[in-house]
């Protein structure tokens, strides 16, 4: 019964790969995606206020409008 | 889609990129391929004639750029109409060809890290660690593994020199003689290899847009292939010369056995071999790195169009992973590579072919325009 259940499992994964290969693919890519994951998180909260995008916008608007004041 | 990134590549940097990508497996493989093809010490003439092919495919890259600075050829067919979908279709299957190729380069990686460094060290660990540091290098972007490449090229170009120098002493001349006693035909169908060695001008396709309109010449990126050409012709000869084209068949790495036969300066260093392979590794670490990126590119610029994507890179790595361990022995490992150089091959005709008739299109409707204009006057 247990060969025969082995054989069924082998003929439906019998095309992925090994289980050693499976297993550190899996594990590289969950570390790849944990520390971009980590590192934006961690950039986004160390940003200083000059660096957020809605600050950066702001700014630019100050900016025109001063110059379009100078202008006129 | 204009590109956005501030930072453009010089013309060097793009030669020294150049070099870096073409020089990976290779360099370590020529020797064997060439002398199982011809059974003769000509190799050597079929890597001068493929570098001047390649240096005449470089060109006409160049000058299809030409028509679209700023954006690289995808963009550029898929700006509008049935263009966007052909545009798909071939992103496709660049990402199809870099995630093998990727896997390939990878897979020998591990195959020589286990030949001759750590042999205890399981495949699956090796190829774990550098597609890490790969994935490392691609979050940096363009400008981090330009910046590498700038690096690292000259240490790997000193080390192979220092390789032939030091080996002139076992070389013997008469094993390149006689020239082409088979007559040039031979020589013409080893083309085929020694064009493969030369597979990764395809970067030019998606990097060109990183550089100015006034640094768009072809001849600065072929001094790059020059040098490639260059040191591919001595490699081969060295190895003629060193090995024997007998004793080249004999060996899978035939490069790596002429770093076995060196010693430097009255056995200052003696085994030369360990310096040899850490230095290739830097060189296929580079390749490595700039076939991820290129197809994290495409994925998330060209197929996608996501900004930020923290799984792309994860997803790439992931697929390398698993079709780096598909072949089971070195020799389908080869196999794999000689499919993915078709691949490559096929892509870059088919990119050139689709780009240049894009081009002749918009020409073609533009006087169309202008035509029109001058009889409605």
């Amino acid at each position: 019964m247990g060969d025969e259940m082995e054989e069924i499992i082998d003929r439906i994964f019998g095309f992925m790969p090994e289980k050693g290969v499976l297993v550190t693919a899996i594990g590289t890519m969950v570390i790849i995606y944990a520390f971009q994951y980590g590192i934006t998180k961690i950039n986004e909260l160390l940003k200083l206020p000059w660096m957020k995008e809605e600050n950066q916008k702001q700014r630019k608007q100050i900016l025109q409008k001063t110059k379009s004041e100078n202008q006129s | 889609m204009i590109n956005q990134d501030h930072y453009r590549i010089s013309p060097v940097e793009m030669a020294v990129t150049l070099i870096a990508m073409l020089l990976a497996i290779g360099v370590l493989t020529l020797p064997r391929t060439l002398a199982e093809i011809l059974d003769t010490a000509d190799g050597w003439i079929s890597v001068l004639i493929s570098g001047g092919i390649v240096m005449g495919i470089v060109y006409l890259i160049v000058q299809l750029q030409k028509q679209f600075p700023g954006q690289n050829l995808l963009e550029f067919i898929g700006e509008k109409g049935i263009g966007k979908w052909i545009a798909k279709l071939l992103a496709v299957l660049f990402v199809l060809y870099f995630i093998p190729y990727l896997a390939y380069e990878a897979r020998v990686l591990t195959i020589i890290v286990r030949m001759f460094l750590l042999d205890r060290t399981p495949p699956e660990i090796t190829q774990a660690i550098i597609l890490l540091t790969t994935t490392y290098a691609v979050s940096k972007g363009v400008q981090g593994i330009i910046h590498l490449n700038l690096m690292f090229v000259p240490f790997i170009l000193v080390v192979y020199f220092v390789l032939m120098i030091f080996n002139i002493e076992n070389m013997t001349f008469n094993e390149i003689l006689p020239v082409l006693p088979k007559g040039i035909m031979p020589v013409l169908s080893a083309l085929e290899p020694t064009m493969f060695a030369f597979l990764g001008i395809e970067l030019l396709f998606f990097w060109l847009a990183y550089m100015k309109v006034s640094n768009l010449r072809a001849w600065p990126l072929n001094v790059g292939i020059l040098f490639v050409t260059i040191l591919y012709t001595l490699i081969v000869i060295v190895s003629y010369m060193t090995l024997s084209v007998t004793g080249s068949i004999a060996t899978v790495f035939p490069t790596v056995a002429l770093a076995k036969e060196v010693e430097i300066v009255e056995g200052l260093i003696e085994r030369f071999e360990p310096v040899m392979i850490v230095i290739w590794i830097m060189a296929i670490f580079n390749t490595m790195a700039i076939i991820q990126l290129l197809a994290v590119q495409i994925i998330k610029k060209d197929l996608f169009q996501v900004k930020k994507s923290t799984w792309v890179s994860g997803i790439v790595t992931f697929l390398a992973y698993l079709i780096a361990f598909i072949p089971n022995s070195i020799q389908e490992v080869f196999t794999m590579g000689d499919l993915v150089s078709y691949a490559g091959a096929a892509l870059i005709l088919l990119s050139l072919v689709i780009g240049y008739m894009k081009v002749g299109i918009r020409k073609f409707r533009k006087r169309n325009q202008q035509h029109g204009k001058g009889i409605s006057k």
